[in-house]
């Protein structure tokens, strides 16, 4: 019946060492994956809370970050009584290659998923040799 | 026949095994890393409401089913991966799948009809009203006060 049903408790992160945050709220890294095709480099990134105007997706030189701003969604009325995670901010970034084309990166979310396409520049792109 | 109250006194013995449950746990939780299941919830509380939160994110409206029993709640779903496709190379998996279900019991039973869901940026909240005939009700008392 169940399969896969645990997860290790959110991590938050630990060094955000170039930018300080401005925001007291607390920071989490959203779990991704990544999958890699001959034309792209696909990155998936759980951001539950964040939609398309609480997210930035910066890239400078060569440094790809992406940052979710959660709401706190509790009103003060309530008392936690059971709790298995903690609501907060999202960060994480990434250090692209050159083989990526800055210039054609797409981002879209929906449902809380953050998803980047990230296409190989044509150089860069395996070629097939055909044996004579 | 003397210690006929043994029962209610407090006896040291008995605290013992008490103590080495609590020492257990502790250790326990001090040396396994901390796994939650999947999807995580929260559980908020008023003396008129429950909430019950989770996090959901990718999961439609439709993929999630939510009952309600007496006043116990259940969470079911199923995430589903996307399909590799021919060529294609996963270098990292973090995130969950699976199915899941998950079951809470709430502090009151609750009025059924009156249940909210609402699913937002794969964040779910259910709001549970408590049930009208489980309410505590305030009790006047008469007479003069003098």
């Amino acid at each position: 019946m169940a399969e896969k049903t645990t997860t290790v408790k959110k991590k938050e992160t630990e060094d955000v060492s170039t930018v300080e945050r401005t925001r007291s709220s607390r920071c989490f890294v959203p779990l991704t994956d990544i999958i890699e095709n001959e034309e792209e480099i696909i990155l998936t990134a759980d951001m539950p809370g964040v939609d398309q105007k609480s997210i930035d997706v910066t890239l400078e030189n060569n440094q790809l970050t992406i940052q979710g701003y959660v709401k706190e969604r509790i009103p003060e009325a309530f008392r936690l009584v059971h709790t298995e995670y903690d609501v907060g901010d999202f960060y994480r970034s990434f250090t692209l290659s050159d083989t990526i084309d800055r210039n054609k990166i797409e981002a879209s979310i929906k449902n809380g998923v953050l998803k980047l396409r990230l296409p190989k520049a044509d150089e860069a792109k395996a070629r097939k040799i055909t044996v004579n | 026949m003397l210690f006929d109250d043994d029962m209610i006194r407090w006896n040291p013995w008995r605290e013992l095994p008490r103590i080495q449950r609590e020492m257990n746990r502790l250790f326990e939780n001090a040396w396994s890393p901390q796994v939650i299941p999947f999807p995580p919830v929260n559980i908020y509380t008023n003396k008129d409401e429950a909430m019950v939160t989770a996090e959901l994110p990718g999961m439609e409206q439709k993929d999630i089913h939510i009952s309600i029993l007496n006043n116990t709640i259940t969470i079911e779903g199923n995430r589903v991966p996307e399909d590799l496709k021919e060529g294609e190379a996963l270098h990292r998996q973090e995130r969950n799948y699976g199915s899941f279900k998950r079951s809470f019991e709430l502090p009151f039973p609750a009025n059924t009809d009156k249940v909210e869901a609402n699913l937002k940026n794969g964040a779910l909240i259910v709001r549970l009203p408590r049930a009208e005939e489980d309410k505590p009700k305030q009790i006047e008392i008469s007479g003069s006060g003098k």
